[in-house]
């Protein structure tokens, strides 16, 4: 317990925890409490029809010839635009590719795949400006193959953006969005707001928009503050000392662990109140959970703490502390860019994205995955702070160094 | 200090000091055309490799340059020679930024010959960004006299303009691929003026 405090104490006296500490708040500023003055106490809107309110729908009627007409022209032009790293990317297909493409809309349209083919080059020969599809108008006279069902289309689409490396608007995940986004049926919207009224108690609905914010951004601030710790006695000379000490490598890393994870997550209880105090003050009258706030914070956003901190002691005594915070920043970029604003939750997804405050019945339906994906890293980060303790050992009996890189190639050589 | 002396040490800095963090952004400027595609792509697409994910290399490379003399017994060491450690920093900095420079040069050339709308103006400003968010974390780590610190002041910066680029005016990052075409000067001028904050700081307080 003295050791606990001690390190709680150190980190009180470090810089960069009050950067981070700033960090948390500018977050809560800029994003929820934001998004709060935008949206809070937004009243239900008398009918149906707004585009306030949309989802993606599945009509086949709406979505087949959406697509085909949008990846009839895309063909033409041999340009796809898709999103797999979040960024948008342009592909052109080679011969083989497109052939495969032109085999599928054969199937969905009846045109003639060679037929297509000709008409692409031809396309191609002729314009380089793109987007001049209204030359061949012959392609547009076309109808979908009554005897294609619906989940034969979207199987042939799910082919095509296979073809296209992934995150184009034919995979599963953007299909019906792309191309059958529809308003919302009124009583779908009524039975939002009275889930978010009745059974979120507004609260609820609000703490899993306040732990979406703070998801995204944990395994990234964690690391700075882990690393830096971790590199406190090497950078002030006291590692022989420490390393001379009776107490065991695993008291003194799972000690550290357990204080950076509770300093860290001290702020987060603090936002947690101060956005329950916000939502009181925009919902006077209503009735409202008192404890929702802290019970996401705690069920969503300490696990992320814990894997944040776990996963970057385990790479800085591994490594260094500067490699950690490359190599976590970089996990942290792939996993911010690659995911959506919402949706299904992964049983290992270390960022779990929820930015409404609405769709309660869609977090409801995959809360036993929710729950699994949390305790799954809160073991998992309980097991990197065990390695992170093994390799502690090796390093204080001396035979283990870190991975150092490119040490070798320069090792000093004697001239004699 | 001769010629000899300062080719000796530039020689020695870029292997013993600079050379992984070069690695790190070559390698990363390799993957530009794997998570972009580089194509014919119009102005405001063009800009994102630039903007969004090259500015990284310039925290790369820029933060880590006071590294090597973070320990301060070395610090200590090297000061007591006869080289100023500042003038040694500045060399670092320099080499840093003329490498940046050359690895934004590659990617646009690149670009350029796969019929992406690029221009000039776009390289200054993917250099100016980059610059400025390795500038940003320099001045965080002098202050600090710590590179995890730079870093923490580098990606909260690159963050916050995601959240509020429209409020960071002149500053913000990601303006040319919003479709705005100015303000990247204030962007390298902002460089400058940190990274010579960020040595004002260290010749106060770590008397550099």
């Amino acid at each position: 317990m003295e050791l606990f405090r001690m390190e709680c104490k150190k980190l009180l006296r470090s810089v960069i925890y009050y950067i981070f500490i700033f960090m948390i708040i500018l977050t809560f500023l800029t994003q929820f409490r934001h998004d709060l003055y935008l949206f809070g106490a937004k009243y239900r809107p008398a009918a149906s029809g707004s585009e306030e309110y949309m989802c993606a729908g599945d009509d086949p009627d709406k979505i087949m010839p959406a697509a085909t007409k949008s990846l009839l022209m895309d063909y033409m032009n041999n340009q796809y635009t898709t999103y797999p790293w979040g960024f948008g990317k342009r592909v052109h297909t080679n011969d083989g590719e497109s052939h495969k493409i032109a085999l599928i809309l054969e199937k969905i349209t009846g045109i003639d795949a060679a037929e297509l083919e000709k008409e692409q080059k031809k396309y191609a020969d002729e314009f380089s400006d793109g987007y001049s599809y209204l030359e061949f108008p012959g392609l547009f006279n076309y109808e979908i193959n009554p005897e294609l069902s619906f989940d034969d289309f979207c199987t042939l689409m799910y082919e095509v953006d296979d073809i296209l490396g992934g995150g184009s608007s034919y995979s599963e995940e953007n299909l019906f969005y792309d191309f059958g986004l529809e308003p919302m049926a009124y009583e779908d919207i009524m039975k939002e707001f009275d889930d978010f009224e009745y059974k979120d108690r507004i609260t609820n609905g609000y703490a899993r928009l306040h732990c979406d914010y703070y998801s995204i951004f944990l395994i990234l601030f964690t690391v700075f503050v882990t690393a830096l710790f971790m590199t406190a006695d090497r950078r002030s000379h006291m590692e022989q000392l420490i390393d001379s000490r009776r107490i065991s490598s695993l008291k003194l890393v799972m000690t550290r662990f357990a204080a950076l994870s509770f300093m860290m997550f001290l702020p987060l209880m603090f936002m947690a109140l101060w956005a329950h105090l916000l939502v009181i003050k925009f919902y006077p009258g209503y009735e409202l959970d008192h404890f929702a706030m802290y019970k996401y914070t705690f069920v969503w956003l300490l696990p992320s703490v814990l894997a944040g901190t776990g996963i970057a002691m385990l790479l800085t005594e591994l490594f260094s502390g500067v490699a950690a915070v490359l190599i976590q920043s970089a996990l942290w970029y792939i996993m911010t860019m690659m995911g959506s604003l919402s949706g299904s939750i992964g049983r290992f997804d270390l960022v779990i994205r929820h930015n409404t405050n609405m769709e309660r019945q869609y977090f409801m339906d995959q809360l036993d995955v929710f729950i699994f994906n949390r305790c799954f890293y809160t073991v998992f980060s309980v097991v990197c702070v065990l390695i992170a303790a093994f390799v502690f050992d090796l390093k204080r009996e001396g035979r283990f160094n870190g991975f150092r890189v490119l040490d070798k190639l320069f090792k000093h050589k004697s001239a004699a | 200090m001769d010629s000899e002396c300062w080719i000796s040490c530039l020689s020695i800095n870029l292997r013993r000091n600079s050379l992984i963090h070069i690695i790190i952004a070559v390698g990363m400027t390799a993957l530009v055309p794997v998570i972009f595609s580089i194509s014919a792509l119009p102005v405001n697409l063009a800009a994102q490799p630039l903007e969004f994910y090259m500015t990284f290399i310039g925290m790369v490379l820029i933060v880590p340059v006071i590294l090597p003399e973070q320990d301060n017994v070395i610090r200590e060491v090297v000061r007591a020679r006869r080289t100023g450690l500042l003038a040694v920093i500045i060399m670092r900095l320099i080499y840093s930024a003329a490498v940046l420079i050359l690895l934004y040069g590659v990617v646009i050339v690149l670009m350029n010959e796969n019929e992406s709308e690029v221009t000039m103006y776009m390289y200054f400003g993917g250099v100016s960004g980059a610059l400025f968010l390795g500038a940003a974390g320099f001045a965080g780590a002098c202050i600090v006299d710590n590179a995890i610190g730079g870093y923490m002041v580098s990606m909260f910066y690159y963050i916050m303009n995601y959240g509020m680029g429209e409020r960071l005016g002149k500053f913000n990052l990601f303006a040319m691929s919003s479709g705005i075409e100015e303000g990247k000067g204030w962007l390298a001028a902002g460089a400058l003026v940190l990274i010579a904050a960020g040595l004002i700081i260290m010749r106060i307080t770590r008397r550099i």
